[in-house]
């Protein structure tokens, strides 16, 4: 097997940082090999497949020294155009940002179409593209129409048309719902076979990767850790040697479980392994927890809402959230948790039904949007901390919250200049710092690693009760609503299918099929401590 | 407003031309709308226009915004053009500084409403009105793929087709991103009432910058996502699958003839008005031309 990718004595640093982000001795990749990238947020992953594909130093500026070579040639020289003439693609995160075309046949022909093929072969490679993609027939559709699984393997599906021989993904999944990110796992795992090329994936969610079946005996893992290969080797080895644990990358609990009780993994297979744990683990499942019934915050009664004239986005829906408590919006992309949350906030209006809020909306409530680019208005954290038009922050919750964050070292960072996973964690701080007694937050988990969300977590519980307060988290992460939440309103098309302690809910099968969800394994293995 | 009634191409009539069509039929308007004087032949002309917008098939958000920016830029341009018209005569119909006011009015000079400001005000945003609809009716019918295509198959330079078409396919993720930011500001207590104007004012320009950080992202992400499917490579684009039917060639032509025949006459009257050119079989030409040019 001849290798695509050769890097030797490697070093890459961005302009303005002091310590290299990516630090590489020796690393090579052969032909149809399919490479799982792990570490946590900030470990360097990015920066490598960015390196790969010729974006750095291009796009964004840095010194890179050392040997690198993919494809025969040089990223450094030849830049991001170059690279996808070698026979280079990449996939980035967030596919809404990614798509170009009306529709999906139109998407998919762009790459073919550049190159100057013949009608005929632009067809077939049309074709071919979305039938490995496992989105044959949806030629005609709109791609704004797309559920976000069908948006990124229709972007997957786009760089495929160019037949790469070195697929880039980096973290295709982290905006999508759990069914929709193992859509772009499974179809990810079929790519070295069914297209021929090499793929290596840069991922946190390996719950998701571990449910879809790619985290399997025989794939190959390179775990990063500040900017460092601390591993590289079969994916069962790096889980069994506990290497993810240490770097703070989030595992499956059954995986975690299993290696505190046979002090490896024995096996991958998921199904064995649920079967085992099951069979020898001494279950302490816990009761199932009764409704708080402390002073409500908020009261969703019979909501209906829609934007102008068009079909109703939520239909109908019921729940109340009450001080203290975390309570996790699940459901699946596009079923109505942000139109809730901004109707909440008093953006939206219900057409038909009320929201009633318990608190001051001027005063009391704070909301922090997936997107926390907008968010942050000021030049360094710390003005943005300090930033309360309402009143001055009170010292010692903006002290306990920087702490919990992690986020001292950054007060005299540019908050645009942060990665995604501490940009939003300085928009959570900033917006707990006015001290709001109801906190909405949309999708706090995405890009953050193992510790950050714990902290994230611990964090939420204990403000609500400091201050006398509620969170509403909006949320994919059947992991965090779990273990952090002290309720789940499942949302599917508008109406809540089901409410109540995040266990109950999440043990049933049809709710977690209905909202595109995942049963976290605690609940599969009973083993709940 | 909800980003997908923005995004989403309009299933019209519209959508069957080649975006080269299109792309003529808006450039007609505009060349006809900076050719054309007369106010009722610049009525006339937005009327087009409209015609043009009303085959996009909007829906309601995208006339919601279709007003919002009408509504700008005509108030914008009036507004300019009544405090300080340049031209003569001019009469004053209302005083906004008056000349006696310290310090502001002894350095202006007075600051008034001129009537004549006020009608080329009008003049120049049923131009602008024309121009706006005429765009927005290409933009919301065309895959911007295609736009993509068809501005390369011009021959303008690659970085301008893509920068171009790039900017088409933000406005609705702008107006989506401008409202969110709006709302959580808002939220932050950052954007407060009308009782209180300065604070409005001080934090206007906080909304810029969460704002310009998450455009510049969402460009560098889209642009990377253009070049890796090969676009911006060495090699030329060697075929187009944009072809035109016989009903583009119609319109492509008409377009040329109507827009032709009028910068023309146009040109003529405008030689013979500045003494250039004058030519005595032409006088219907000249007569036609102060009438409705």
């Amino acid at each position: 097997m001849s290798s695509l990718v050769e890097l030797d004595g490697v070093e890459v640093k961005y302009y303005g940082e002091e310590v290299p982000s990516l630090v590489v001795d020796e690393l090579s990749i052969g032909e149809g090999e399919l490479v799982l990238l792990l570490g946590p947020s900030g470990s360097g992953k990015s920066t490598l497949l960015k390196l790969l594909c010729g974006v750095v130093p291009r796009y964004q500026a840095a010194e890179v020294s050392g040997r690198v070579r993919v494809l025969g040639g040089d990223p450094r020289r030849e830049g991001l155009a170059g690279m996808v003439r070698r026979g280079v693609a990449i996939v980035l995160q967030n596919p809404d940002a990614q798509l170009f075309s009306a529709t999906v046949g139109s998407e998919v022909s762009f790459g073919p179409e550049n190159l100057g093929l013949e009608p005929g072969e632009v067809r077939e490679r049309v074709r071919w593209a979305l039938e490995v993609t496992g989105m044959a027939g949806l030629e005609e559709k709109d791609t704004v129409s797309l559920s976000g699984g069908q948006k990124q393997r229709t972007v997957i599906a786009s760089v495929l048309a160019l037949r790469p021989k070195l697929l880039l993904l980096d973290e295709p999944a982290s905006q999508l719902d759990p069914q929709g990110s193992q859509s772009v796992m499974r179809c990810v795992d079929r790519l070295p076979e069914e297209a021929g090329c090499a793929v290596v994936l840069a991922e946190h969610r390996l719950h998701d990767l571990y449910a879809s079946g790619v985290l399997r005996t025989g794939v190959r893992a390179v775990v990063l850790d500040h900017g460092r290969v601390v591993f590289d080797g079969d994916v069962k080895d790096a889980i069994s040697s506990g290497v993810l644990e240490k770097c703070g990358v989030r595992e499956p609990r059954i995986i975690v479980a299993a290696r505190r009780a046979y002090g490896s993994v024995p096996t991958l297979d998921r199904e064995r392994l649920l079967s085992m744990l099951a069979s020898s683990l001494k279950v302490s499942t816990r009761p199932v927890r009764p409704e708080s019934n402390t002073s409500p915050i908020v009261e969703v009664d019979d909501a209906w809402l829609r934007y102008g004239h068009g079909d109703y986005v939520i239909r109908g829906a019921s729940f109340t959230v009450r001080v203290g408590e975390v309570v996790a919006l699940m459901g699946p992309n596009a079923s109505g948790k942000t139109t809730l949350m901004r109707a909440i906030a008093g953006l939206l209006r219900p057409d038909k039904g009320r929201i009633r809020l318990m608190v001051d909306r001027e005063r009391d409530v704070a909301y922090v949007p997936q997107n926390p680019d907008l968010f942050l208005v000021s030049d360094t954290v710390a003005e943005e901390l300090r930033l309360n038009p309402r009143g001055s922050p009170d010292p010692d919750l903006v002290e306990w919250l920087v702490s919990e964050l992690g986020i001292g070292d950054l007060m005299e960072r540019h908050p645009h200049s942060l990665s995604r996973g501490q940009r939003f964690r300085v928009a959570v701080a900033a917006a707990l710092a006015g001290a709001p007694r109801l906190v909405m937050l949309d999708e706090p988990t995405t890009g953050q690693d193992a510790r950050n969300i714990d902290a994230l977590g611990r964090i939420l519980a204990k403000y609500v009760s400091r201050q006398q307060a509620a969170v509403l988290v909006s949320t994919h992460d059947v992991e965090f609503a779990l273990h952090y939440c002290s309720k789940v309103v499942v949302l599917r098309e508008g109406r809540v299918v089901a409410s109540g302690d995040p266990l109950r809910v999440l043990s049933d099968e049809n709710v977690v099929r209905e909202a595109h969800l995942r049963s976290p394994d605690e609940v599969l293995v009973g083993a709940w401590s | 407003m909800e980003l997908a009634e923005l995004t989403r191409i309009s299933r019209s009539p519209l959508r069957r031309l080649n975006p080269l069509t299109k792309l003529a039929l808006a450039s007609s308007i505009a060349v006809l709308a900076v050719t054309i004087d007369n106010v009722s032949s610049l009525e006339l002309v937005c009327f087009a226009s409209l015609f043009l917008y009303a085959l996009s098939r909007p829906n309601r958000t995208r006339i919601k915004l279709t007003l919002l920016l009408l509504g700008l830029a005509v108030w914008g341009t009036i507004v300019s053009q009544a405090l300080f018209y340049g031209g003569y005569p001019r009469t004053p119909i209302a005083v906004v500084v008056s000349p006696d006011t310290p310090i502001l009015g002894w350095l202006t000079g007075g600051v008034y409403v001129y009537l004549e400001g006020v009608e080329y005000g009008l003049r120049q945003s049923l131009r602008l009105v024309a121009s706006i609809l005429a765009g927005l009716a290409v933009a919301w019918t065309t895959d911007p793929k295609d736009l993509l295509l068809a501005l390369s198959g011009l021959r303008i330079s690659r970085a301008l087709a893509l920068s171009t078409t790039i900017a088409l396919r933000f406005l609705p993720i702008f107006v989506s991103d401008a409202g969110s930011t709006l709302t959580v500001l808002r939220l932050r207590g950052l954007m407060l009432t009308r009782d209180r104007p300065s604070t409005l004012l001080k934090y206007a320009s906080r909304f810029l910058t969460p704002l310009y950080a998450s455009l510049v992202r969402r460009a560098r992400t889209l642009s990377v996502a253009i070049e890796s499917r090969g676009y911006g490579g060495r090699r030329a684009l060697l075929r187009s699958p944009l072809s035109l039917s016989r009903l583009d060639y119609v319109v492509i032509g008409v377009c040329a003839a109507v827009t032709g025949t009028i910068v023309v006459l146009k040109l003529l009257f405008v030689a013979y008005a500045t003494g250039a050119y004058y030519n005595p079989a032409l006088v219907h030409i000249y007569s036609l031309a102060r009438k409705y040019l």
